[in-house]
């Protein structure tokens, strides 16, 4: 569980994280959504301890990361950026990390294996692909076999292969229990691995909500319908409630009524079907929606 | 799981593996080695080599350990890299999340550091001595103190002390080796002028070099008064602890 409260960072004049409060829960994928520049990484580097907040705090597990006798067992975190010296080779990276903790060289070897590193675990760093950086990365997330696992883009620079893997890790992760934090500004990728949605937008807190309300929120569902008889259909349908736009003479946008009851509509006015297509609003129009609304009403929309 | 916690002995068994791990690391021992034994053996053999050379203990010390001002300057470098090197390469976020108190991290790279580091020095030391002595021509014995053995060992650990204080201040890999080769070199030569005459050679010879130095000297009646041996270990020992305190202190209130 990551608890975070009143949570503020300035950089110089602008204002990194603006009093963000949200509570991360364990079991399942929270993703942690927003445009570049929204906080996100300065707020996970907070929750570890890189920066210190200038007003609020951070907690995991109940505690400050700072004072866990064993921070890398209650947090594993990937961090934006590489963080690995050249010249060290992917298992003496790790080993580094681990003599800390007295945490032993078979576990390396265990997460070197989970992250697919294994063939090239005696390989020095510095010639890593971007993705096989970030396969390091996750693996020393995980070294500490935490509770709370973090990871900032984990995708970025991943292969199909790696993109895959990833998603699996995070709901097997969540499945067992731990707490699961993924940032990104791509609501497509989060849409496939997350359950729980925390939107950020310049520092603040724009929604922390499922992903299937949100879906629900983004507004009304429309069905595409597609009949000869449209004439007789669309005064027929609005009578019924719907909100009816007509692009083609013989095509039907429907907003307001189930795809069951157009059909029941439909028949009461024997009206023949060539098609009725619902359409559920993507993730991605729902984020959208979220983060304009936000720009254009302010601070209402950060309320709702 | 419990039994996995972090404690200062495992944070410096982690910085010694990182140490050992690095190529560079036997690079620059290796390096300071041959620099060391091999200016001994030159200078020695040049001097003893003219008939009528001087025999004494401190010309002896002098020829036989000039290798070493040069290796005060490599392991200072060496130093600062150890700490610039995780800024530069963005791994000290990583080590700083696991060890998020972060003073450990700094006081284990120093343990790190002499472990490593003396042994390698006092190693080329030896042999630097015992070719030098070798090289006396027949006559009056002349021999190098073991003090200035110890302290021709001990210097350049002390100044690569310095430079790891000086790395976490400056972070800057670049920046942190300007700021050293200044306070080393430049400094001392713009106090000499910079000062009244009667107080410039009181000041300049507590400046690090200079102090390092006087470890390893032994009094010649040169006219530049050096530090006597004790008080030069103890300003040397000051610099060392000061520079890191200041690193420590940055490190726990500067985000990496």
């Amino acid at each position: 569980m990551i608890e975070v409260r009143e949570l503020t960072k300035r950089f110089g004049a602008t204002i990194a994280v603006d009093g963000l409060s949200f509570t991360v829960r364990p079991g399942r994928v929270t993703g942690f959504l927003g445009p570049n520049g929204a906080g996100k990484s300065t707020t996970m580097r907070m929750i570890v301890g890189l920066d210190r907040p200038d007003a609020g705090d951070a907690t995991v597990g109940g505690r400050p990361y700072r004072t866990h006798p064993a921070p890398l067992c209650a947090v594993g975190a990937l961090l934006e950026g590489r963080a690995v010296h050249r010249g060290r080779t992917a298992r003496q990276h790790l080993l580094g990390l681990a003599r800390t903790h007295g945490i032993p060289a078979r576990r390396v070897a265990a997460v070197l294996a989970l992250a697919g590193l294994t063939e090239v675990a005696d390989r020095r760093a510095g010639g890593f692909s971007l993705g096989m950086s970030q396969r390091l990365g996750v693996a020393s997330a995980l070294l500490g076999d935490p509770a709370v696992v973090i990871l900032d883009e984990p995708v970025n620079g991943l292969d199909p292969d790696g993109v895959l893997w990833i998603r699996t890790l995070l709901k097997d992760l969540a499945a067992q229990g731990r707490t699961v934090l993924v940032s990104s500004h791509l609501m497509s990728e989060t849409a496939v691995t997350a359950d729980h949605l925390l939107i950020v937008g310049a520092g603040r807190l724009l929604a922390d909500v499922g992903v299937e309300e949100l879906i629900a929120r983004a507004g009304a569902n429309r069905c595409v319908v597609r009949s000869p008889d449209a004439d007789r259909l669309h005064p027929a349908l609005i009578a019924a409630g719907a909100t009816v736009t007509r692009p083609e003479p013989d095509s039907l946008v429907v907003e307001g009524l189930a795809a069951e009851e157009i059909g029941t509509a439909a028949a009461a006015n024997h009206a023949v079907l060539y098609e009725l297509t619902p359409h559920r609003a993507s993730l991605e129009q729902a984020y959208m929606d979220l983060t304009r609304g936000w720009v254009r009403f302010g601070e209402k929309k950060v309320a709702a | 799981m419990n039994a996995y916690r972090v404690s200062f002995p495992r944070v410096a068994r982690a910085e010694g593996g990182k140490l050992i791990t690095l190529r560079s690391t036997w690079a620059v021992l290796s390096v300071t080695a041959v620099i060391t034994v091999g200016l001994a053996v030159a200078i020695n053999a040049n001097v003893y080599r003219r008939p009528g050379a001087e025999v004494s203990s401190g010309a002896l010390t002098a020829q036989t350990f000039l290798g070493v001002d040069v290796v005060c300057l490599i392991l200072g470098v060496f130093g600062i890299l150890m700490i610039t090197g995780e800024f530069g390469s963005g791994l000290i976020r990583a080590t700083f999340a696991a060890v998020p108190r972060r003073v450990p991290v700094l006081l284990a790279k120093a343990v790190a550091l002499v472990l490593v580091a003396f042994p390698a020095t006092l190693a080329a030391c030896i042999v630097a001595m015992i070719a030098g002595e070798a090289l006396l021509p027949a006559g009056p014995p002349a021999d190098i103190p073991v003090r200035a053995l110890f302290g021709a060992a001990a210097a350049p650990v002390a100044l690569a002390l310095i430079g790891l204080g000086i790395g976490a201040l400056v972070r800057h890999t670049a920046a942190a080796i300007t700021v050293y080769v200044l306070t080393m070199l430049v400094l001392p030569a713009i106090l000499q002028p910079a000062l009244p005459e009667d107080l410039a050679d009181d000041v300049v010879r507590y400046v690090p070099i200079a102090a390092a130095q006087a470890m390893y000297a032994v009094d010649t009646g040169n006219p530049f008064p050096m530090l006597a041996p004790g008080t030069a270990v103890l300003t040397v020992a000051a610099w060392t602890v000061l520079t890191l305190a200041a690193g420590a202190v940055m490190l726990r209130h500067r985000d990496p």
